[in-house]
């Protein structure tokens, strides 16, 4: 509750907590719930079987019975977007996820620790980055085999050098700050200075970057999938159905737009609520009260 | 004579840059008395600042000790150097960017206090105590480190240091970002704190007037070197370094019109990774005498009691 408060602005004594539910912030979470309510109860809303192959009734035009038409196949489109969300998110959260967990704690500690190990730890980032991220995912799946596990893990290792470059530049930035300095004169161990006092001043930056990764795993996941690498068929998957749609374009422009529109939505909703959170967190964003409100609450300390 | 606090002995610390070496310090002997305020001055890159973060442990001199009440504080445990932390706390010139931007300063300070092993009535209780002695409204706690003042925040500082009530504080420039009215407020805090705390403090600057103002005892540094050193009244009126005098000629006087000729200084700071031969100084000293300034390194010779200075022509 106390929570809610704050983050709508209205407590009391919280004059600097500003604002989080701005118009844009508020669309954007609207949008993002309804997809992932929608996706999470797919077996519930969707009205056949995303991998039913309905021989009589394919590529059909939208209307009452198929809200969004059929494909190639005659399965039903609207079935196949809420099951494909599924595979589509989760494979891009992971690939993200992935990410986060090897390359956030690398960057930080090579920017912080400096040094020879930052420098190879560097170069073995640039040997990754060198690779065309496809040719790097075949290795991978041609070594482990076909799935779209496989296919989530190769493009994650390809994610983690990026942000691991990333976070060590912040980290670069951070550390020459007098702050950083005062937590080594107070006494605090590397690891406190750190995720205390360094890595929530890096967060900002590093939401909006793993927000635009979101939106790039969609997309090179579908290219995988595409390749045959990712994820397999009869599974749905918008960067599948969107691969799927390519030869239909122009007579059955639904089957592509629908897919394409839902990565286009929820990529653009990801990236509104991130900068949305990004204002929330960095205070001098926020709206600041008025003046008078200002003297009045704040007291001001004559100097 | 008071009880010395901090000794440093014989302090070295070199940078290696290629095939030549930085002395940021060179033989560096300094001792702090307790209850005194230790002014060390110098141009930039004399290895005022270097001095104070070793003595801060957080640069590990190349050879040489510093001691606290006479334990060096290079060979600790973890445990403690813990406890010596407590006792060396340290005031950073920058004020606006000392405290972590994305706590509140509640949150900065009660984290320090924290950490130093106070709960949180303990902690609540200080940080009162201490917005008192700073003369700041409890308002201020709340807010973020980029709404206050340069003057707030350096103020803020100097309470983040005394929360461990700390025996010794090391002021690395403290006023040198503020404007000068400003500046007065916090070297009037320094003074209250040494006169109503018997703080100790070691105050490193360039500004010659702030420190005849504030300061016991003053250490002259160039180039890593202890140039002259001794109570402020001997080292501003019976000057004996011919360096000392330059600094002191070049201190905004009541009649600019009046210039000490002797005094001026020529020329620049030599690099540090050349250093001159001899006496360091004796590049742009106006007394150097070719054959003896620049072939042997003067020692320092006690000129009166607790004066000293390293000049082969006192």
């Amino acid at each position: 509750m106390r929570l809610l408060r704050k983050l709508l602005g209205k407590k009391k004594d919280k004059y600097n907590a500003g604002r989080f539910f701005t118009v844009s912030t508020t669309i954007s979470l609207a949008v993002l719930l309804i997809i992932i309510v929608g996706i999470s109860l797919a077996g519930v809303i969707a009205p056949y079987d995303p991998d039913e192959v309905d021989i009589l009734n394919i590529l059909k035009d939208p209307s009452t019975k198929h809200l969004l038409g059929t494909d190639k196949a005659g399965r039903d489109i609207f079935s196949r977007l809420l099951y494909g969300g599924r595979t589509s998110l989760l494979g891009a959260l992971g690939v993200v996820g992935v990410s986060i967990v090897a390359g956030l704690p690398l960057g930080l500690f090579s920017g912080y620790h400096g040094g020879k190990i930052d420098t190879i730890l560097m170069r073995i980032c640039d040997v990754i980055i060198s690779f065309p991220a496809l040719l790097l995912a075949f290795v991978f799946v041609a070594a482990f085999g076909r799935s779209l596990l496989n296919a989530v893990f190769a493009l994650g290792i390809f994610y983690i050098p990026m942000l691991a470059k990333l976070t060590r530049s912040l980290v670069l930035v951070e550390k020459g700050k007098t702050y950083v300095e005062a937590a080594k004169a107070t006494g605090y161990g590397d690891f406190t200075i750190l995720f205390v006092q360094i890595l929530p001043n890096c967060i900002p930056t590093l939401l909006v970057q793993l927000t635009l990764d979101v939106g790039a795993a969609i997309l090179d996941l579908a290219a995988m999938s595409f390749l045959g690498l990712g994820v397999q068929p009869p599974t749905s998957d918008w960067g599948v159905m969107l691969e799927e749609s390519r030869s239909f374009v122009t007579s059955k422009p639904f089957m592509a737009l629908a897919p394409g529109l839902m990565i286009i939505l929820i990529v653009v909703a990801l990236n509104v609520f991130s900068d949305g959170v990004q204002g929330y967190l960095d205070h001098s964003r926020r709206s600041l009260p008025s003046v008078k409100k200002f003297k009045k609450k704040w007291g001001i300390v004559h100097e | 004579m008071s009880d010395v606090l901090i000794e440093v002995k014989n302090v070295k610390k070199y940078y290696r840059k290629g095939k030549k070496t930085l002395k940021a310090l060179d033989q560096v002997n300094i001792e702090v008395w307790d209850n005194e305020i230790l002014g060390v001055v110098g141009e930039s890159g004399c290895g005022k600042s270097t001095l104070g973060r070793c003595m801060m442990n957080l640069i590990q001199p190349t050879e040489g000790t510093i001691t606290l009440n006479g334990k060096d504080i290079f060979t600790l445990s973890k445990t403690e150097l813990k406890e010596i932390r407590k006792k060396i706390q340290m005031v950073f010139q920058n004020p606006f960017s000392s405290f972590n931007p994305k706590y509140t300063i509640r949150k900065n300070l009660s984290m320090v206090a924290r950490f130093y092993g106070m709960n949180s009535a303990e902690t609540s209780r200080r940080l009162e105590e201490l917005l008192e002695v700073i003369s700041l409204d409890k308002s201020v706690l709340g807010r973020m480190p980029t709404e206050l003042s340069g003057g707030q925040l350096q103020r803020l500082a100097i309470a983040r240091a005394l929360i461990s009530r700390p025996e010794i504080i090391i002021a690395d420039e403290p006023v040198s970002a503020l404007d000068v009215s400003v500046q007065a407020q916090i070297l009037n805090l320094l003074l209250d704190l040494k006169s109503n705390y018997h703080q100790t403090m070691v105050f490193i600057s360039h500004d010659l007037p702030v420190v005849e103002h504030i300061c016991d005892r003053v250490v002259v540094m160039y180039l890593g070197s202890v140039m002259e050193m001794g109570t402020v009244d001997d080292l501003f009126s019976n000057t004996a370094h011919p360096y000392t005098m330059a600094l002191l000629a070049a201190k905004p006087r009541e009649n600019p019109d009046v210039v000490k000729e002797e005094a001026q200084l020529q020329g620049d700071v030599p690099n540090a990774l050349n250093m001159p031969s001899g006496c360091k100084f004796h590049t742009r000293c106006p007394r150097a005498k070719e054959g003896l300034c620049d072939c042997e390194v003067p020692a320092l010779k006690e000129i009166a009691q607790g004066h000293v200075a390293a000049c082969h022509l006192v």
